[in-house]
C-alpha cells in the first residue's frame, strides 16, 4: 500500500498480472485483426517517379549552387503537381477520356508525394480502392504531369499561350533523344541517367503505351541558352493487385503494443493505490505497534461441511 | 451419549494438531512467546483480548491457536468466546451452537460458571462459548457481573483469552479496557484495508485502550509475505526440527 513503488516492484506488478495482460492483449489482436479485415477498406497504389534535370552547359562540373537549385526545384514542382491547375486539369482529362469522374479536391487527397534525398527525384503515388483505377490515374498523371508543372514554373516570357509547349525549344522531344543529347553533353556525368531515360522510351514503346508515346513530346522543357532544366518520368505506373494498406501486421502490433502497455498500466496504478495489507512492511507503515506474529496461510484445515456440523451437535446433545 | 463438560472434536477447523504444518506451529509458538514477553511481571493471570477491524480477519481461529499454544505449554488457559452476537469458537471447536455459554452465565440463567466452563481435551485448555445470542450483549458485557467473573478467573487460570466482536462495529470492544491486560489486533494478509485498520488502530489509541501488538494473519508466499513456499526446507534448521519433531510424534503414536 506504499504511494511509490521501487523497481522491484514494477517487476512484480508483472509477474502477478502478466497472463491477465496476455489473454487481454490477444483479445484485443484479434478483434484488431476482424475490424481490419472485415471493416477497413483496402487501398492499392500505383506510383510513378520524377527526375528533375538541370543542366548548364557552361560548367564542367555539378557544384554546390547547381545541385541546391535542383533540390529546390523538387519541393515547387511538387507544390505545382498538387496544385489546382494540375488538378483540374487531371479531372478534366480523366473524365473525357476515361469516364472517371472525379473532384480536383479528390484526386488531390489520392495523391501523395516524396522526395529522394539530394537527387532530385520524387515519387508521386495515386492510392484508391480500385487499382485499376488507381493505376490509370497514375498514368494520366505521369504523361500530364511534366508539361504543366514546366509550363507553370517557367512560364513563356513569349509566344502565344496556346502554344506553350513549342515556344521553349526542347532539346528533345523524346526522352530517348533527350538521353541521346545528355550523353553528348557530358558521357561520365548523365550516363545512368540517360541510360534510364532510354529504358524508359522503350518501355513504353515495347507496351505499346500509346498514352505515354503521345505525351513523350511535351514531357520536356525549359531551355535558354545553354541552361535548361526539365522534369521527365523516369518510371512509369503500373497496376498492382496488392493493396498497400490496410497493413494488418502493422495494426495488430500496434493494437497489442498499446493493449499490452495500458493494461500493464491500470495493474500498476492498482497496485500504488491497494490499500490492502500483505506484508508486515504494510503494517509498519500504519502504525508503530510492534508485530507481534505472522502466521502464514493455513494448509491443512478441512473445512466441516452443514451436514457434518449437524451430525456433531446431535453427537454432542 | 457424551459428557456434558467433556467434548469430543470431530473434523476441527484450523486447529493446532500433529498435523499442522511446522512452519505455523513454530507461528504460534513464537506469538505465544511474544505475548509473554509484553508481560509485566505484576501480571499474574492475564487477560487478552483479540479484535479486529472487521469480521473474516480470522481473529476467533488465531485466539483459539494461541489458547491452545499456551495450554500445550503447560499453562491453564480459559478462552472465552465474548461475541454473543456472531459467535465462532463454537464452530472453530466443532460445538453445539445452543450450549449455554457467557449469555446465559452473566444474565443468571446459569448459576455457576461450572455450568458453562469445560475442559477441551488439550490438557490445561478451557473453554467459556458464547451462548445464545441474548436481547442485550452489550450491557451484560459492561455488567459488574462479568467484572467480577473476570477478576475471580485471572486468580484461576495462568492466562485469559477473550474473543471479542471487531472494534470498528460495536463498542463492547473498548468499554472492557479497563478489565484487559491488552488487546491483540489482527490484521489478515491480502484482506483487511490498511485505511480502516489505520482507522480502528486509531480509535482503540484514543480511548486510550491499551494494544499490545498486531498480529498477520493468513499470509501467502505468492503476497511477498514473510513465510516463503517450502519454508522449513529453505532454512535446514526447520528442516531439521521438523524431521525430528515427525519422527518422534510417529514413534509416539505406534507405542500408544
Amino acid at each position: 500500500m506504499d504511494s511509490t513503488i521501487s523497481i522491484s516492484g514494477l517487476w512484480q506488478v508483472l509477474k502477478q498480472n502478466w497472463w491477465k495482460i496476455l489473454a487481454v492483449t490477444l483479445i484485443v489482436v484479434m478483434l484488431t485483426a476482424a475490424f481490419t479485415v472485415l471493416f477497413i477498406p483496402k487501398k492499392y497504389a500505383s506510383s510513378t517517379e520524377f527526375y528533375i534535370v538541370n543542366i548548364n552547359q557552361n560548367v564542367e562540373h555539378f557544384d554546390s549552387g547547381t545541385l541546391s537549385a535542383t533540390e529546390y526545384l523538387a519541393p515547387n514542382y511538387i507544390a505545382i503537381l498538387k496544385g489546382d491547375t494540375m488538378m483540374q486539369h487531371l479531372a478534366l482529362t480523366l473524365k473525357e477520356k476515361e469516364g472517371i469522374e472525379l473532384s480536383p479536391g479528390q484526386l488531390r487527397s489520392m495523391i501523395s508525394t516524396s522526395t529522394s534525398g539530394t537527387q532530385s527525384t520524387f515519387t508521386v503515388t495515386v492510392t484508391d480502392s480500385n487499382p485499376s483505377r488507381a493505376y490509370i490515374i497514375a498514368k494520366h498523371l505521369t504523361a500530364e504531369a511534366p508539361s504543366i508543372i514546366t509550363r507553370i514554373a517557367r512560364p513563356s516570357e513569349k509566344g502565344n499561350e496556346g502554344d506553350r509547349f513549342n515556344v521553349q525549344v526542347p532539346v528533345t522531344s523524346t526522352m530517348d533523344e533527350l538521353a541521346v543529347a545528355l550523353r553528348r553533353i557530358d558521357e561520365a556525368k548523365y550516363k545512368d541517367l540517360a541510360d534510364q531515360l532510354a529504358k524508359v522510351h522503350r518501355d513504353a514503346r515495347d507496351n505499346n503505351d500509346q498514352l505515354l508515346m503521345s505525351y513523350e513530346a511535351t514531357i520536356l522543357g525549359y531551355y535558354e541558352g545553354n541552361v535548361f532544366d526539365c522534369i521527365t518520368p523516369l518510371r512509369m505506373p503500373t497496376e498492382n493487385s496488392s493493396p498497400v494498406s490496410p497493413s494488418l501486421t502493422r495494426n495488430c502490433l500496434i493494437a497489442g503494443a498499446l493493449s499490452a502497455v495500458a493494461m500493464y498500466m491500470i495493474f500498476l496504478l492498482m497496485h500504488v493505490f491497494n490499500t490492502t495489507v500483505y506484508t508486515e512492511d504494510d503494517i509498519k507503515a500504519i502504525t508503530d505497534l510492534p508485530i507481534l506474529g505472522t502466521i502464514p496461510s493455513w494448509q491443512n484445515g478441512t473445512p466441516v461441511s452443514q451436514t457434518e456440523q449437524q451430525q456433531k451437535e446431535d453427537t454432542v446433545q | 451419549m457424551k459428557k456434558k463438560n467433556s467434548l469430543i472434536l470431530h473434523n476441527e477447523t484450523h486447529l493446532l494438531n500433529d498435523t499442522t504444518p511446522f512452519a505455523t506451529r513454530e507461528a504460534f509458538n513464537r506469538l505465544r512467546t511474544n505475548l509473554m514477553y509484553t508481560l509485566n511481571d505484576k501480571d499474574t493471570g492475564p487477560i487478552f483480548a483479540v479484535t479486529s477491524d472487521d469480521q473474516a480477519a480470522g481473529k476467533s481461529t488465531i485466539i483459539s491457536n494461541i489458547a491452545i499454544s499456551y495450554a500445550m505449554s503447560g499453562k491453564k488457559v480459559l478462552l472465552i468466546d465474548a461475541d454473543m452476537r456472531a459467535p465462532m469458537q463454537y464452530k472453530t471447536f466443532g460445538l453445539d451452537r445452543k450450549r449455554a455459554g457467557l449469555s446465559e452465565l452473566l444474565s443468571g440463567i446459569a448459576e455457576t460458571d461450572s455450568d458453562v466452563i469445560f475442559s477441551h481435551h488439550v490438557e490445561g485448555l478451557h473453554l467459556l462459548l458464547a451462548g445464545k445470542t441474548p436481547p442485550n450483549p452489550s450491557e451484560l458485557i459492561m455488567s459488574q457481573r462479568f467484572a467480577s467473573f473476570l477478576a475471580s478467573w485471572s486468580t484461576q487460570y495462568d492466562a485469559i483469552f477473550i474473543d471479542f466482536p471487531p472494534v470498528g462495529i460495536v463498542s463492547d470492544t473498548l468499554a472492557v479496557k479497563h478489565l484487559v491486560t491488552g488487546y491483540l489486533f489482527v490484521v489478515r494478509s491480502a484482506m483487511s484495508d490498511g485505511k480502516r485498520v489505520r482507522a480502528a488502530l486509531d480509535s482503540m489509541q484514543q480511548v486510550d485502550a491499551k494494544v499490545l501488538g498486531v498480529i498477520l494473519n493468513d499470509v501467502h508466499a505468492k503476497e511477498g509475505g514473510y513465510y516463503r513456499k517450502g519454508y522449513s526446507s529453505s532454512y535446514g534448521y526447520g528442516s531439521h526440527y521438523e524431521t525430528s519433531y515427525n519422527q518422534i510424534h510417529q514413534k509416539a503414536s505406534k507405542k500408544d
